[in-house]
């Protein structure tokens, strides 16, 4: 995750109790948001026991998450939450014989999952579920992968400013509230704060807009914003 | 091309769509088998690829400008006119020529010229063969003939510089040859004058309103004392009495002798022109060179024929007939030598034609002489 990577360094986390405690502070919103999404339920902290299940999970992905594996950690622990939650509902089930219907129930569980067994295939179903979960949030502003094909910027001087564009549209609250809000983006006050003219924004509203989507949602969409984040960072997963 | 990762965003047809690593949604041809969600390998242009593209197409982007530009500069740029020659037989015509030597343009001078020149094509086509084809053609149509023999050609080049190929094309030798060639079956030689015309003579000849060799005659008349009003050049008979006058002969090859020698202390002639000097100097046992011989014999003919080699070149008209003529003279004057016989009917006959050209010449000069005398003491 790189706005947290610039903080802690792996081995930090591993071995700074301090650190770990407070990393797992702000990675509360990401836990919360998986749990939710893994219990098909909105849950609370100190009311749910599934969000104590969550952070349990999260908290040995810390342990058990190898940098050089070129996987990213947040996709690591998202399925490791995943899996410890269908555990803890098995045996819920088990115990109070409440019948879950859910397509992972068939998989093997092990809450314990290596990296090693964290297979490429595992990581293309992640990464699917992603992607239709995103063409389903652009469709809600009538873009397909179509449009954003032409759309595209071809050179990379102008892609990169474009990037950048939505970057600063993604990461201010206030901008991107005015998005989710009106269906469209700011382009008045995003010129004014990126300097970038306004026929250049313009010309890019489509690829911003989707760009931005997968920046703002950070929880969602953990593989795909690897591939829109500048290089130097996004590089590292 | 450089490689670069890319997720699977669609599959349609036999096509992906893909997000790759620069954050660019791309269509990919579909080479392999890969499902939605899978990261693969794509190929794309990279900078320093693109860049050298780029410098390739540009270098033959440039040269094939450069290619183009000569092409066209070689294409459309207008001929120049490097030279004007007239040819005066009785259809006179000046003739412009081009830096190749072809003819540019062609200016009739007179009615009998526009009739000659509806028969034939001249454009574009090479010096010579337009001579030749000109002087057949006033044969054919009876302006040249053996009572009519002289064709009076007046050249002057344009630039101070000419080319190699007007240089060669237009010099007297060939001319001449050019002139003369097809008639040597015909057995009639015509008579050729050749004058080279200086810039400053060619504009003074077109306020004269004459061609080029009109008005170099007319000028060597002047010289020689033989004063004749600048219209009447524009008659063929005129012509033929002051090119078959001694005095306008003499000075005619005298002003050549001076223009050569002038133009080999300049240099700029080739040494053709300096030997043939020489040549002229040095008396010797051909056709062209019989008025030196004729120097020998007679003091008076040696004024009269000093320098008419080149004007006398021609003197091979209707030869059969002519030596019967010549005998005849040789009978008058009882002249007798201890040549041999061909050469001695040659050279007397030429003798006497010129002895009997010189008195009546110098009759007609002596009235004019004393016309002018006249109308000057009047005045």
């Amino acid at each position: 995750m790189p706005e947290w990577e610039k903080q802690y360094s792996w081995q930090r986390l591993k071995d700074d109790l301090t650190a770990r405690e407070s990393f797992l502070a702000e990675s509360q919103t990401f836990i919360r948001h998986v749990a939710s999404q893994a219990c098909f339920r909105s849950l609370e902290w100190g009311r749910d026991d599934e969000l104590s299940e969550a952070l349990i999970a999260f908290n040995e992905a810390i342990d058990l998450f190898v940098e050089d594996k070129g996987v990213p950690f947040l996709a690591y622990a998202r399925v490791l939450i995943k899996r410890r939650l269908i555990d803890y509902h098995r045996k819920q089930r088990l115990r109070q014989s409440i019948s879950i219907d859910q397509d992972d129930l068939g998989r093997r569980i092990d809450v314990h999952l290596g990296l090693d067994d964290f297979r490429e295939q595992e990581q293309n179903l992640e990464r699917a579920e992603e992607i239709r979960q995103f063409s389903k949030a652009l469709l809600t502003f009538k873009l397909t992968f179509q449009d954003l094909v032409e759309v595209s910027p071809k050179h990379r001087d102008s892609r990169e400013t474009l990037l950048r564009a939505a970057q600063e549209l993604a990461f201010d609250p206030e901008l991107w509230q005015q998005v989710e809000r009106k269906g469209k983006i700011p382009m008045q006050a995003l010129g004014i704060k990126t300097q970038i003219h306004a026929k250049v924004l313009e010309r890019g509203r489509k690829y911003i807009l989707a760009v931005a989507m997968l920046l703002a949602n950070q929880n969602d969409y953990v593989y795909l914003r690897e591939y829109v984040l500048p290089r130097e960072r996004g590089a590292k997963g | 091309m450089n490689k670069i990762k890319a997720v699977v965003l669609e599959k349609s047809g036999f096509r992906y769509t893909v997000l790759d690593k620069d954050g660019a949604f791309r269509h990919i041809h579909r080479r392999q088998t890969a499902e939605i969600g899978e990261e693969i390998e794509i190929q794309v242009p990279s900078i320093q690829w693109f860049g050298e593209l780029r410098a390739w197409a540009g270098v033959a982007a440039l040269f094939f400008l450069v290619l183009t530009t000569i092409f066209a500069w070689n294409l459309y740029q207008a001929p120049t006119a490097v030279a004007l020659l007239s040819v005066d037989i009785n259809p006179s015509v000046q003739f412009t020529i081009d830096d190749q030597g072809n003819l540019l343009n062609i200016n009739s001078k007179n009615e009998d010229a526009e009739g000659l020149l509806k028969n034939i094509d001249f454009e574009g086509r090479p010096l010579d063969s337009i001579l030749e084809e000109f002087v057949i053609e006033a044969y054919n149509q009876n302006f040249l003939k053996p009572e009519q023999s002289w064709v009076v050609v007046g050249y002057s080049p344009l630039s101070t510089n000419p080319s190699v190929e007007v240089e060669e094309k237009l010099n007297e030798e060939r001319i001449m040859s050019r002139l003369r060639s097809d008639f040597e079956e015909k057995g009639f030689t015509p008579q050729v004058a050749v004058f080279a015309v200086t810039a400053e003579d060619r504009e003074l000849a077109q306020k004269e309103n004459l061609t080029l060799g009109e008005y170099a005659l007319w000028q060597n008349a002047i010289k020689a004392g033989v004063v004749t009003p600048a219209e009447k050049l524009r008659d063929t008979r005129e012509r033929v009495n002051l090119l078959e006058n001694p005095k306008v002969q003499v000075q005619v090859n005298e002003s050549k002798k001076d223009q050569q020698s002038a133009s080999s202390i300049k240099g700029s002639m080739p040494d053709k022109s300096n030997k043939e000097d020489a040549k002229n100097n040095q008396p010797k046992n051909n056709t062209e060179n019989l008025n030196n011989n004729l120097n020998d014999k007679t003091e008076e003919n040696k004024k009269n024929q000093a320098g008419g080699d080149i004007i006398n070149q021609g003197r091979g008209i209707n030869d059969k007939g002519k030596e019967k003529e010549l005998e005849k003279d040789i009978g008058e004057h009882g002249t007798k030598n201890n040549y041999d016989k061909s050469k001695e009917k040659e050279d007397s006959s030429l003798s006497s034609n010129v002895k009997r050209n010189y008195q009546s010449i110098n009759k007609k000069a002596d009235q004019q002489e004393k016309g002018n005398l006249d109308s000057n003491g009047n005045r």
